[in-house]
């Protein structure tokens, strides 16, 4: 077996290595002679963060907004439909394969459908983040509500627990730590369907900023605006992880 | 209290019992299955793999239903028997629900199935656990308990609902040889105690002597009984013997030597 990281070596490797590759960065590649609206250097990305704070937060909100939308909408659809699947096996046979087929299709290629129907306005983006995070929580909610043993469906039937109860008191809390488990996936792509939806038609939000900035060469501002995504990226997940810790606390 | 005067707590009459395999074509895992328990009996239940000692368990605690026969529990249905909480079930793993503390998963009973059977003069939570000797455990997790700890939460739980039968379906099969011969002692008190009807599947020859009244030896392929032993004579007044006595040594090897046989 590979020796473990102990502290506080695990928290002090990981932040030199970031720092080591940003220190690169920042003297390597002026360098090697590559320009800076080619790659900008960390300080110039940051010279920008001070600059054009205002034009930054304006267009990060937006990105926010829809992405905390569609995370929801996305999830909270996909628990819906995986109970319905696990309650009537026979709508699950029916409905589960054309969900498994639409899913292959790329978000990329259903993007500018979804944008056809809703128009250019908030919901077209909310509905592309909640496409993506729709399925990664259907499939792991069916198996987290299928997960029960068959002792503790039995126990439930010999305590004459109703359809319901055997649901609320014994699938949905076995389903949960599955459900954690996709939620943390899906907290990264809802980031991914919004800015998504902003490249297609918007003229708001770090999407459109991204596409903007690229076809201006104004790469300072382009790279702001990735890492303004990647934060948010961050700060869902580690929302998630936190509500998680609080839900299930039985498990530490 | 005299044999005759006593009520019949199961009584199954040429009684089929199995399921259906996915071609729909019954299998029988029961086969003509004769056998009364007066109430208050400690009945141990033991054979080789397959034999149905589970499945019979499961048939009187009406989650499989008789293919053919009868099966009455306190002279009705095993369903109306469910239904009025009549019977508890303890599995051999506990079947604790880990996201429920101690406390939660022993009154597990009051929170589903309509709070069926709750009364205010029925045990309460703390007062099982306390009996149990789970005293100071009861805001832990599961996780946080061993396993024998947490057979005597299920046990607990299963005695809530105050059960006239008790299923036990090898409760203690997956504990060491010390914590099992505590529990032994332990469940022989407690069924003293409340004076309910005990089934118990066991692998443990010793055990299905130790803690019987009389032991249900079955054989396999179709599972069916092939004896009853009655082991009254080698238990005292309260129902214990020593594990030591020559009586019940004996008794051992005479069902070592049947079960070879089944």
């Amino acid at each position: 077996m590979r020796e473990q990281v102990h502290k506080p070596w695990n928290l002090i490797l990981p932040v030199a290595g970031a720092l080591s590759i940003i220190i690169a960065w920042q003297f390597l590649l002026p360098w090697a002679g590559v320009p800076s609206f080619i790659v900008p250097t960390p300080v110039e990305i940051g010279r920008i963060f001070a600059k054009e704070s205002a034009l930054l937060w304006t267009n990060f909100w937006p990105t926010v907004y829809e992405a905390v939308m569609g995370f929801l909408l996305g999830n909270a659809v996909a628990v819906l439909l995986a109970n319905i699947f696990v309650y009537n096996r026979y709508i699950q046979a029916a409905y589960f394969p054309v969900i498994l087929f639409l899913n292959t299709i790329p978000i990329l290629a259903l993007a500018p459908v979804i944008i056809l129907i809703f128009g250019l306005g908030v919901m077209p983006k909310i509905i592309i983040a909640a496409v993506i995070c729709f399925f990664p929580t259907l499939v792991n909610m069916i198996r987290g509500l299928e997960s029960v043993s068959s002792n503790e469906i039995e126990l439930f039937r010999v305590l004459s627990a109703s359809k319901l109860e055997t649901l609320w008191k014994l699938r949905l809390p076995r389903a949960l730590p599955f459900l954690f488990s996709s939620l943390r996936i899906s907290s990264a792509t809802a980031v991914i369907g919004a800015v998504v939806g902003e490249w297609i038609g918007s003229d708001k939000g770090l999407g459109a900023m991204i596409i903007q900035a690229t076809f201006n060469y104004q790469s300072g501002r382009l790279y702001a605006a990735i890492t303004l995504c990647s934060c948010l990226a961050i700060l869902l997940f580690l929302l998630v992880v936190a509500v998680e810790r609080l839900v299930l606390r039985y498990e530490r | 209290m005299r044999e005759d005067h006593r009520n019949i707590a199961i009584e199954a009459k040429a009684l089929n019992v199995g399921y259906r395999t996915p071609s729909g074509t019954p299998a029988v895992v029961l086969k003509n299955f004769d056998l009364t328990v007066p109430e208050g009996e400690f009945l141990t239940i033991i054979g080789p793999s397959g034999c149905g000692k589970s499945t019979f368990l499961r048939a009187v605690a009406d989650l499989l239903e008789p293919v053919s026969g009868s099966l009455s529990v306190f002279g009705g249905d095993a369903s109306e028997a469910r239904r009025r909480r009549d019977v508890a079930f303890v599995f051999q793993d506990s079947t604790l629900l880990p996201w429920r503390t101690v406390t939660e998963n022993v009154s597990l009973p009051h929170d589903v199935g309509g709070g069926l059977s709750r009364r205010d003069d029925g045990p309460s939570a703390e007062g099982l656990l306390d009996l149990m000797g789970l005293k100071g455990m009861e805001h832990r997790y599961p996780s946080q308990l061993s396993g024998g700890q947490r057979q005597r939460v299920a046990i607990a739980r299963a005695l809530i609902t105050e059960p006239r039968i008790l299923l036990m379906d090898e409760p203690f099969g997956a504990l060491d040889e010390i914590t099992r011969d505590r529990l032994n002692d332990e469940l022989l008190k407690l069924w003293r105690r409340t004076g309910s009807t005990i089934l118990f599947v066991t692998h443990s020859i010793m055990e299905a002597t130790y803690l019987g009244q009389r032991v249900m030896v079955l054989a396999a392929n179709p599972g069916r009984i092939h004896e009853v032993h009655d082991l009254r004579p080698l238990k005292s007044a309260d129902g214990t013997c020593s594990r030591e006595d020559p009586l019940v040594v004996a008794a051992m090897a005479e069902l070592r030597r049947e079960l070879a046989l089944c």
